[in-house]
């Protein structure tokens, strides 16, 4: 643990300089904009560059309400349990990744539970299942009756379409009853779901309802569902139900299907920055647009502070992949941290913006999410909907310690740099 | 000629954006690579040849679904690039059947899905025409893909007499679009 670390302290959230107050062009500004206000109200105010609406890359979500986090394996698992205990109607799992090991086991045989008392269960899982260690989980779920589709496969038999196998569905969603969304960074293995003590990851889901964002959700679900299975479902045979929200929520379904967006919101969010901006991002391979606008931020006055993990397990590829870029980050003016957890890989994906705008989902920091994925974050805006992801951040950050250009200047050898070509696009 | 016999397979490969496998809407149409011979060495010599193109599948119908393709075919052991051929037609898919073994077997809903098919092949240096009747018995259907084996073709001459026979070994249709 390193004492005496900075922790960011946000004061409001307003665009009040960093450490200093409000000057006088400031208060001259402010008070123009009070009299233009008041002689314009039958004009549509311009949302101004704080104001995301017009153009944030997402699906407003204002009927956004009910949020819940869960920053751990375990808790995630117990929640995920009691979800397919109460369900009623149907279950849809959109997985990257699912295996069977003994967590995995452990959910699909609550499934198959609950299938069996009438509840519609249907999973997609990415291919990519098949190439990490352990058994995929898609012949366990066929041998159990549970219906799943596996996106974008990668065999012989679909060679000619080696080019495209690069791009893969990274998203974690779970819909439950077309109300409860849960969605971020955890899939079902042991891995996700064992607790950080257990070396599972350090990892996030966010919990939600929404009607907004489960109509879109379903609607995706069931269009890649009927691209790879035979078995075709109807987008109308899941009803959504109305969304808890009183219409104001400050709330984006960021959801890359097709279009390029991840890289947007990073881009809209840096935009916002005053103050300063935290990326827990393990997988942060920056290229040289994105080391130029951390030096535009930096130089800006923004800090810009990136959680990398200490403990990589089986991962440790990443750990080249991603240090060969840490000291160029350094140099643009990132302050980089590692997590200190001897045994938990940090696999949570988070941006926050001043304290105010928050990112949580299965978008990484990275060419590959940006433009080779399927992606999923939910964006908030506000202290009071982001307030569990601040105090996650204090414990990280409390259990992180600094990392110096003299150490990232040894990330810099022919295997880094290997590792880093190789996880660009493979990662 | 054979700088074309070169490209075209390489655009067919590397040129799909990967936003394609969006699904922004149901599948209609990819690519297809197959393996295949024939028996008819007045119009090709005896070769195993390959052949890859496109295809379009516009519309999903739970039976009698047409499907149009065309492309490219070329012997390739051994290598003739003069006698490359264009190959065009229609396949109509008969029906598509539930085999509940073949999940078990495969771990994808795959079914079985029979067609028939009528088509020409083309010598692109002008030397010959035949016109073909395939039947394909041995046809899974996947989700993203369509899977042949030992599709036997007859070939007719512009007279509609029978002139030879083909054998399609292997055929794999992908669905990119």
């Amino acid at each position: 643990m390193q004492k005496g670390m900075h922790f960011p302290v946000w004061d409001g959230g307003g665009i009040i300089p960093a450490g200093g107050k409000p000057t006088k062009n400031m208060g001259l500004a402010l008070a123009l904009l009070v009299l233009l206000s008041a002689s314009c109200t039958t004009i549509p105010r311009d949302p101004g560059p704080e104001r995301a609406d017009l153009d944030f890359p997402g699906t407003r979500c204002a009927d956004l309400g009910g949020l819940s986090f869960y920053f751990t394996g375990d808790a995630f698992l117990r929640r995920a349990e009691e979800l397919i205990r109460e369900a009623r109607d149907y279950i849809l799992i959109d997985s990257f990744l699912v295996n069977e090991d003994e967590k995995g086991k452990q959910v699909f045989e609550l499934l198959r539970a609950r299938m069996q008392q009438g509840v519609r269960v249907y999973l997609i899982t990415d291919a990519s299942s098949g190439f990490v260690p352990g058994r995929t989980g898609i012949p366990f779920l066929v041998r159990m009756g549970i219906p799943v589709a596996e996106f974008n496969p990668m065999r012989g038999s679909r060679l000619a379409r080696l080019p495209l196998f690069v791009y893969r569905d990274h998203r974690k969603f779970w819909i439950v009853d077309g109300e409860k969304i849960l969605l971020g960074g955890q899939n079902i293995w042991t891995t996700s779901l064992a607790s950080p003590e257990q070396a599972g990851n350090t990892d996030s889901m966010v919990e939600f309802r929404s009607a907004v964002a489960c109509r879109e959700l379903v609607e995706a679900f069931v269009r890649q569902w009927n691209s790879y299975s035979m078995d075709k479902l109807h987008a109308g045979d899941f009803a959504v139900r109305p969304g808890p929200g009183t219409g104001d929520s400050r709330a984006w379904l960021v959801h890359q299907d097709g279009q390029a967006v991840a890289r947007q919101m990073f881009s809209r969010l840096f935009d916002l920055a005053r103050e300063e901006i935290w990326l827990i991002q393990d997988y942060t391979m920056p290229d040289r647009a994105v080391l130029r606008r951390i030096r535009r931020l930096s130089e800006a006055g923004v800090r810009v502070n990136i959680l990398f993990s200490g403990a990589y397990s089986f991962l440790d590829k990443f750990h080249y992949a991603t240090g060969y870029r840490k000291r160029a980050l350094i140099r643009a003016g990132a302050r980089l941290w590692e997590y200190g957890h001897p045994l938990s890989h940090l696999h949570y994906k988070a941006v926050i913006v001043d304290g105010q705008w928050f990112g949580i989902g299965s978008v990484n920091f990275n060419f590959r999410s940006a433009w080779l994925s399927k992606e999923l974050n939910l964006v908030l805006e506000g202290r009071d909907q982001g307030q569990p992801m601040l105090e996650n951040l204090a414990y990280l950050a409390s259990h992180s310690r600094p990392i110096t250009e003299e150490e990232a200047a040894g990330f810099r050898g022919a295997k880094y740099f290997l590792y880093y070509l190789l996880l660009f696009l493979g990662g | 000629m054979r700088a074309a016999a070169l490209l075209l397979p390489l655009l067919l490969w590397a040129a799909p954006p990967a936003r394609c496998l969006g699904e922004a809407r149901p599948w209609s149409g990819g690519l297809f690579v197959e393996s295949c011979g024939f028996a008819e060495a007045a119009f090709l010599p005896p070769a195993a040849c390959l052949s890859a193109g496109l295809f379009l599948e516009p519309l999903a119908l739970p039976a009698g679904n047409p499907a149009v393709f065309a492309g490219i075919l070329l012997p390739v052991a051994p290598c003739q690039a003069e006698n490359l051929t264009l190959r065009a037609g229609l396949a109509l898919t008969l029906f598509d059947a539930r085999l509940p073994w073949l999940l078990r077997t495969f771990y994808a809903a795959l079914r079985w899905s029979p067609a028939i098919g009528a088509g020409l092949l083309y010598r692109l240096d002008g030397a010959g025409l035949r016109f073909t009747l395939a039947a394909s018995p041995l046809r899974l259907r996947a989700g993203d893909a369509i899977f042949t084996l030992c599709s036997p073709e007859l070939l007719l001459d512009q007279q509609a007499g029978t002139r030879g026979w083909g054998l399609v070994l292997f055929q794999a249709a992908l669905f990119l679009f």
